[in-house]
């Protein structure tokens, strides 16, 4: 039998990001004995990529911002298909998060009298993003990572403590373990540095893994992004929802191949960058939609008018939400006017003078020059969608964000329902922070509820994991995982992309399974000891499964909507907006299945108007709401006008509704 | 183009480790150099050899995990740029390069091209932090801190903890690493209350982790690759001179 260092815990974190630590604080104050998992260097997690800021309706710019109007863009931004209970937690805790972080020791950029300042952003309708210049991932990473430093410093100092945290940096879950009973009893993995296998026994564990992006050939996503987290609910018999949904950006580098997928800043075009096919022609008046047609500008002349008068001039359409900006670049490039690289071309360098351009936009100019030699200040940017987000995750109680699974709980990307079928920019950091709060804190709870019978590891399902993980080097001379993760990104970049048709879909899940196939017979040569072609190995059988999940979901949902455009379905449908659709693993096979999504009460849907709600909603339902509403608003007459005032305001803010955090 | 390596490959922290050449043909000026060893890892498990192990993840800058000695330079030739942002169109054709882990007895190798960079957290564990007291957030709304603090502690706080400062200096210090922390805190009011015994401690730290003395050669600060500048460090030996004046 293969050695297997084995440990005990009562809650055991996957994930060092920020919903992780987060989540291992929370377990760690309640008094828990916590382990946080990691895959890579304990501070490196995606999180650290964040940009933009975290959203949090601390009214510090515009006193008029509050929970409700953060829990209406929110909404709007997943065009309601969200869990309104999480997007309701989210947006009335997001701002004690944030505070609560100062305590940590976060750095935040001041107003000039010294509070927190706060960023405009897609979607948003007051400036409402906490930041740290452009790198508050970083920052927000660092604070979490020293306040685990201070508690251990505070448990050492108290040798009689219950509580603690140890940080297992570089070692990898590969399967969460069950008990007789099916109740979670621990995880089993292997420490990268040496190959030695380790198994954590727990009665709680939260995944906290971020997303999927390296299924994709073109990401803004970290190399860890490869699902582990929704692969290892799946197989420990938890449930997947949302997973159709999948954010890009519209503008990610395309070239060189080294650094495709890296994000070029929405302020390029903010700032007066314009987007141009192969033939030179500023393409995006021809993509604007009729929902949109009058706020966006005709002519050139007036679009070029309104970075100087934005009041008497209407905006350019390269300001259009991201999602309608990535589909017309998508659409350029399959006509044929594309960029020699797949793209098209983002061009500043004829719209002013270059001194201007290195002022404004100095991390463009160098990220440009340093990564493909490109001067932004002479030549135009080859630019195309990027992979950035999943919105679908595990399917969690919004509360204590438990799986199905008991003992199982998940928080941050890997979680799905918060963001419905598109998250606003802003929203991952501040969903990060509260719900990795609250996974700690149900986990904790969770323990204490079964102290007196714990459940423990069967030793054949340990026997099983080591066979799992040691298969790759049984096989000989058999596939390249290298080779295999190449054709897996092609086929979700292909055929499971940002605009879907059902036979590509059909087509995909042909793809998908001959390569599910090919993956039983991969080799890898060498030893154990941090064998990088070993883990990733293992990593691709969590990306067949998830990417599966997301193209049978996507041939399921027969209309468009966030994240999911279908070709052959344009149009969003009312009806559609009442099903949630749940992936679920039955032996090898991946099932979806069609959920009514979780009615809102009626004091929460009276924070939109009902002209609004139309357009969501369908007749049935409306036809309650109406009744409904009517009974409230007895005795307030100009509930019409209101509505109507209502309904234009929404229809401008629904505009910047896609976003991330650049 | 095409290029000689050489690499150092190193099977485990107590094995003996050598540098082996490696010749790679058709790299193109575009590839990112992280990109480069993937092609030349790929051709190694082709051939049945185990591919050389070097720590990466965000791949753009900002993350802190890759890093090697690049030519005898940590993170190679460019200036405030990561290995993972650095390409190569910076080296010709028939070039001979140099690939090394960081070297410091402070920083051991685990594998080839990846080290040990726990002494960071052992420096971090010494003070680099707040304790504040905790639990839920404070009735007082937020913390003000005054806007030029806040913008002087963004310098200190661009730092990803590469330990690229501690691969470029000759007395192999980690002064930048420790002073960067101890700046980024001690700017900011939630730091103050341990101000004086954090940079007491964090130094202590730091020399017991093996890492040597700091004589301001300033090499750390040419090869840091977020621009943290040799200030930091005066500002760390003020408050330690402080500190150290405070307890007499």
């Amino acid at each position: 039998m293969t050695e297997i260092e084995r440990l005990s815990f009562d809650v055991v974190v996957i994930g060092a990001g920020g919903a992780g630590l987060r989540a291992a604080i929370e377990a760690r104050l309640h008094g828990k004995r916590t382990a946080v998992v990691c895959k890579s260097l304990f501070g490196k997690a995606h999180t650290v990529m964040a940009e933009g800021g975290a959203a949090a309706a601390m009214g510090n710019v515009n006193p008029r911002d509050n929970w409700k109007v953060h829990f209406q863009d929110t909404m709007r931004g997943g065009k309601f298909l969200n869990h309104w209970r999480m997007a309701e937690l989210h947006a009335k805790e997001a701002p004690d998060r944030i505070w609560e972080l100062e305590t940590y020791g976060a750095l935040f950029d001041r107003t000039p009298d010294g509070k927190i300042s706060q960023r405009n952003f897609g979607g948003h309708q007051y400036p409402r993003l906490a930041h740290v210049g452009d790198r508050t991932g970083l920052e927000l990473i660092r604070t979490l990572q020293q306040k685990v430093v201070a508690l251990q410093q505070e448990d050492d100092a108290n040798p009689d403590s219950d509580g603690c945290i140890e940080v297992y940096a570089e070692c990898t879950i590969t399967e969460i373990l069950l008990d007789e009973i099916g109740r979670v009893a621990g995880a089993f993995g292997y420490r990268r540095e040496s190959g030695q296998f380790v198994l954590f026994q727990a009665p709680a564990v939260v995944l906290a893994t971020g997303g999927i992006g390296k299924s994709y050939k073109v990401t803004s996503n970290s190399w860890e992004y490869t699902g582990d987290g929704h692969a290892l609910a799946l197989r420990a018999g938890a449930s997947l929802v949302n997973m159709e949904f999948v954010q890009f950006h519209p503008t990610g580098m395309v070239w060189p191949p080294s650094v495709k997928g890296i994000l070029v800043t929405e302020s390029v075009r903010g700032d007066g960058g314009v987007l141009l096919n192969s033939e030179g022609r500023r393409f995006m008046f021809d993509y604007v939609p009729d929902v949109f047609r009058s706020q966006y500008a005709e002519t050139e002349e007036e679009a070029d008018r309104w970075y100087d008068d934005p009041d008497n001039n209407r905006r350019p359409p390269e300001l259009l939400p991201r999602d309608e900006v990535a589909r017309a670049i998508n659409a350029e490039v399959k006509a044929g006017r594309g960029s020699p690289h797949g793209g098209v071309f983002l061009d500043v360098s004829t719209r002013m003078p270059a001194e201007v351009i290195r002022r404004r936009l100095p991390s463009m100019y160098h990220q440009f020059k340093e990564l493909a030699d490109v001067d932004i200040t002479a030549e135009p940017m080859e630019v195309g969608p990027t992979c950035h987000y999943v919105m679908g995750g595990v399917d969690v109680d919004p509360d204590s964000t438990a799986a199905s699974v008991p003992g199982l709980f998940a928080a941050g990307e890997v979680a799905g329902g918060m963001h419905g079928s598109n998250r606003l920019g802003g929203n991952s950091l501040s969903d990060l922070l509260v719900f990795g709060r609250r996974a700690g804190a149900a986990a904790a709870a969770y323990h204490s509820s079964v102290v007196g019978d714990l459940p423990q590891v069967p030793e054949s399902a340990v026997a099983a994991a080591v066979e799992t993980a040691l298969a790759p080097f049984a096989t000989e001379s058999g596939e390249n995982p290298y080779a295999l993760q190449q054709e897996l990104q092609q086929v979700m970049n292909d055929l499971v992309g940002i605009i879907r048709r059902a036979d590509e879909l059909e087509q995909a899940l042909v793809r998908l399974a001959e390569l599910k196939e090919r993956a039983k017979k991969v080799s890898v040569t060498g030893g154990r000891r941090y064998n990088p072609a070993w883990h990733l190995a293992l990593d691709l059988r969590n990306m067949l499964l998830v990417s599966e999940c997301v193209a049978r979901a996507a041939l399921e949902r027969k209309e468009s909507r966030g994240g999911h455009t279908r070709d052959d379905y344009p149009d969003m449908d009312p009806a559609w907006r009442r099903i949630n659709l749940v992936c679920s693993l039955r032996g090898d096979t991946v099932v979806v299945e069609h959920r009514p999504l979780p009615a809102m009460p009626v004091e929460l849907l009276r924070l939109f108007d009902i002209e609004e709600l139309r357009k969501y909603m369908t007749e049935e339902e409306l036809a309650v709401l109406e009744s409904d509403m009517t009974e409230s608003a007895i005795g307030q007459s100009g509930v019409e006008a209101g509505a109507e005032f209502g309904a234009g305001r929404s229809g401008s803010t629904a505009d910047g509704k896609e976003g991330t955090s650049r | 183009m095409n290029l000689t390596l050489r690499v150092w490959r190193q099977p485990s922290a107590s094995a003996e480790g050598r540098l082996v050449t490696y010749e790679v043909t058709d790299v193109s000026p575009d590839m990112s150099f992280l990109e480069m060893l993937d092609v030349l890892n790929e051709r190694l498990i082709l051939a049945g050899e185990e591919p050389i192990a070097f720590d990466h993840d965000c791949r753009e800058g900002i993350c802190g995990a890759c890093g090697m000695v690049i030519n005898g330079v940590p993170h190679g030739p460019q200036k405030a740029t990561t290995t993972c942002q650095l390409h190569m169109r910076h080296f010709s054709d028939g070039d001979t390069i140099t690939i090394e882990p960081w070297r410091s007895q402070a920083f051991p190798v685990i594998k080839d091209l990846v080290v040990d960079r726990s002494a960071f957290d052992r420096i971090i564990a010494a003070g680099g932090y707040i304790s504040a007291p905790t639990g839920s957030a404070p009735e007082a709304h937020s913390i003000p801190v005054p806007k030029a603090n806040a913008d002087a502690a963004f310098e200190a706080a661009a730092c990803i903890g590469c330990g690229a400062c501690v691969a470029a200096c000759p007395n192999g210090s980690a002064m930048l690493f420790t002073a960067a922390k101890v700046t980024h805190l001690g700017l900011l009011p939630q730091g103050q209350p341990e101000r004086y015994t954090r940079v007491v401690d964090m130094v202590a730290a730091h020399d017991a982790e093996g890492f040597g003395g700091c004589t301001n050669t300033g090499e750390c600060a040419a090869a840091c690759p977020k621009g943290i500048p040799l200030e930091t460090i005066s500002r760390l030996n003020r408050d330690y001179l402080q500190a150290t004046l405070r307890r007499h």
